[in-house]
C-alpha cells in the first residue's frame, strides 16, 4: 500500500498530495479536499494551461452562494497514492481543490485537533481485510 | 472561458434530456447522463467522469453537454 502524504496546514485547509498528469506535463501537488464540491477537480487557469487538459464538453454547477453556471469542462489524469484516474475538472479559483468524485476510491479519516489526516486507498483495505479474514480461517480463528 | 458548444448544441442537449427524463429518472436517478447534440446518442454511468470517458472514446472529435439525473445541476461546488 502507497502511503498518501496529507495533513492540515497552517490555515485549516485540508491537503493532500496528488500527482495530476495533463496532456503536456505531469506535477505533484498538495490540493486543498473540498468534500463540498461534488465533482472532481477545480483548477487555476494558469495550471490547466501549463499541464494541458482534454476538452469534453460542458456541465452546470451550482455555487456555494446559490448561482448557477455552465462551465467548460475537462478530463485529467490524477494519481493519488498508486491509483490512477480520470477526474472531471473545472477551471476556477486560485486554488487546487480535489472534489468529492475523485475522492471515490479513498476513505479519509481528519483529526483536526492534531492536524492528523489518514487518507487510504479503500481497495487496499479490502484487499487487506479478505486476506486477514482468510489467514484467520486458515489458522481456525474463525 | 469559451464553451465551444454553441447556445443551439446546448439547446438540442436539453431538449434531449427532457425526452429521456421520463425514462431515465426512474431508472438511473444520481447517475450521470451525457449528451452528444449532434447525434443525440447519450451515455450513463455512475460517475460523470466515466460517462465523459465513454461518450469521448466513441466520438473523440466531439464535446457533450452532462447532466445530473434527477438533480437540478451536474454538479455543486
Amino acid at each position: 500500500m502507497v502511503a498518501i502524504v496529507s495533513g492540515v496546514d497552517s490555515e485549516n485547509n485540508v491537503r493532500m498530495e496528488v500527482e495530476l498528469q495533463g496532456l503536456y506535463k505531469t506535477v505533484p501537488y498538495g490540493a486543498v479536499i473540498d468534500t463540498g464540491f461534488t465533482g472532481g477537480l477545480v483548477l487555476p487557469v494558469f495550471i490547466a494551461v501549463d499541464i494541458g487538459l482534454e476538452k469534453v464538453g460542458a456541465s452546470t454547477i451550482i455555487l456555494a452562494d446559490g448561482s448557477m453556471m455552465t462551465l467548460p469542462t475537462f478530463l485529467c489524469k490524477i494519481k493519488i497514492g498508486s491509483r490512477l484516474s480520470d477526474v472531471v475538472t473545472i477551471i476556477m479559483g486560485s486554488e487546487i481543490l480535489i472534489g468529492m468524485e475523485a475522492l471515490k476510491n479513498h476513505r479519509i479519516c481528519i483529526s483536526p485537533g492534531t492536524g492528523n489526516v489518514v487518507v487510504e486507498d479503500a481497495a487496499s483495505i479490502e484487499d487487506y481485510r479478505r486476506l486477514n479474514e482468510s489467514l484467520q480461517r486458515l489458522v481456525g480463528d474463525i | 472561458m469559451d464553451l465551444d458548444l454553441s447556445p443551439k448544441q446546448i439547446a438540442e442537449a436539453n431538449e434531449q434530456y427532457q425526452r429521456l427524463k421520463p425514462t431515465v429518472e426512474v431508472k438511473y436517478p444520481g447517475q450521470f447522463i451525457v449528451i452528444d447534440p449532434i447525434s443525440k446518442e447519450y451515455w450513463i454511468a455512475p460517475f460523470l467522469a466515466d460517462a465523459f470517458r465513454i461518450a469521448k472514446n466513441a466520438y473523440p472529435e466531439r464535446l457533450f453537454y452532462s447532466f445530473k439525473i434527477g438533480s437540478e445541476s451536474t454538479m455543486r461546488g
